[in-house]
């Protein structure tokens, strides 16, 4: 049996390798800091946006009001994605990606959160600046 | 007879990642932030560098993205993948030769420059730096996916002797 015939020179070698060390639990200490406070800087500072923009490629095709409810259709030829605006929200409502996570992401209201639908190359960003 | 082992020791190490990236595709973890995985295939990335040096890992992980994005995926998920795991590879290199993290630790660093790899391709394919605020969440996630890749890499290495002859 192949997992029975540890070597003595590989355990040890792996020995050193396994044990958790201090530097460990620093990196996990720190990396969970800096997200955890940029979150909270970012949930603190954030501001209802004002309105939508859709961007396919970079560019702005489309922009909608949060204020008025609406729900449009967007074709390219990457494929369709319908986009709904109710109270003060936007969502991704239906997609004909494949994988679906542009429908999964949660709404999105203040100012700089976005959508993506990466096969589609599709940005749906709040922005705080009048449409 | 020692070349032929590393031949068939890569060949099956791309299997096990290629299995692995395709099972993970059924478990639906981290569902509050879409997208988000634990990067199971990283197992044999980090199994890889300890046991077989450089040149297999890049190998073996340029191996597993290709057949991946052959058969499951396309163009974009190669360009995705190939991003994140040359970011990721670049970085658990450097760290490694630090020498003050465990394999758990490298493999965290692992998890979140992957994820950095993805968001700087995506920004550049979105034209969108904004998308950058995601970083914050995937910091996070990518530490929880490092420790959990980390200590299966390391559970792995204890039990099966890869240098073997």
């Amino acid at each position: 049996m192949e997992e029975k015939e540890l070597t003595g020179k590989n355990s040890e070698t792996n020995e050193k390798n396994n044990r958790i060390k201090k530097a460990d639990i620093i990196l996990i200490a720190a990396a969970l800091m800096i997200g955890i406070i940029g979150l909270i800087i970012y949930s603190v500072t954030r501001t209802k946006g004002l309105s939508v923009n859709l961007y396919q490629d970079g560019k702005i095709v489309k922009t909608f009001s949060l204020d008025k409810d609406a729900e449009f259709d967007y074709e390219s030829d990457l494929g369709k994605n319908t986009i709904v605006i109710k109270d003060g929200k936007a969502s991704c409502i239906w997609a004909d990606c494949p994988d679906k996570l542009c429908v999964k992401m949660s709404d999105i209201e203040n100012d700089g959160e976005t959508i993506i639908c990466l096969p589609h190359k599709l940005v749906i960003e709040v922005t705080d600046s009048d449409s | 007879m020692r070349k032929n082992k590393q031949i068939a020791l890569r060949g099956a190490l791309i299997a096990l990642a290629l299995v692995l990236s395709y099972l993970e595709s059924f478990i639906p973890v981290f569902v509050f932030v879409p997208g988000m995985k634990i990067g199971l295939a990283n197992i044999v990335t980090v199994i890889a560098l300890f046991t077989l040096g450089i040149k297999d890992t890049v190998i073996i992980s340029l191996g597993r993205i290709f057949l991946s994005g052959v058969l499951f995926g396309n163009i974009t998920t190669i360009i995705y993948s190939i991003a994140g795991a040359a970011v990721s590879l670049l970085f658990m290199i450097l760290v490694k030769r630090l020498k003050i993290f465990s394999v758990t630790g490298i493999s965290i660093i692992g998890g979140i420059t992957h994820n950095l790899g993805q968001i700087m391709v995506a920004a550049i394919l979105l034209s969108n730096a904004r998308i950058f605020y995601y970083m914050l969440i995937l910091v996070i996630a990518g530490t929880f996916a490092g420790i959990v890749t980390g200590i299966l890499a390391k559970t792995v290495m204890e039990r099966v002797d890869f240098n073997k002859e």
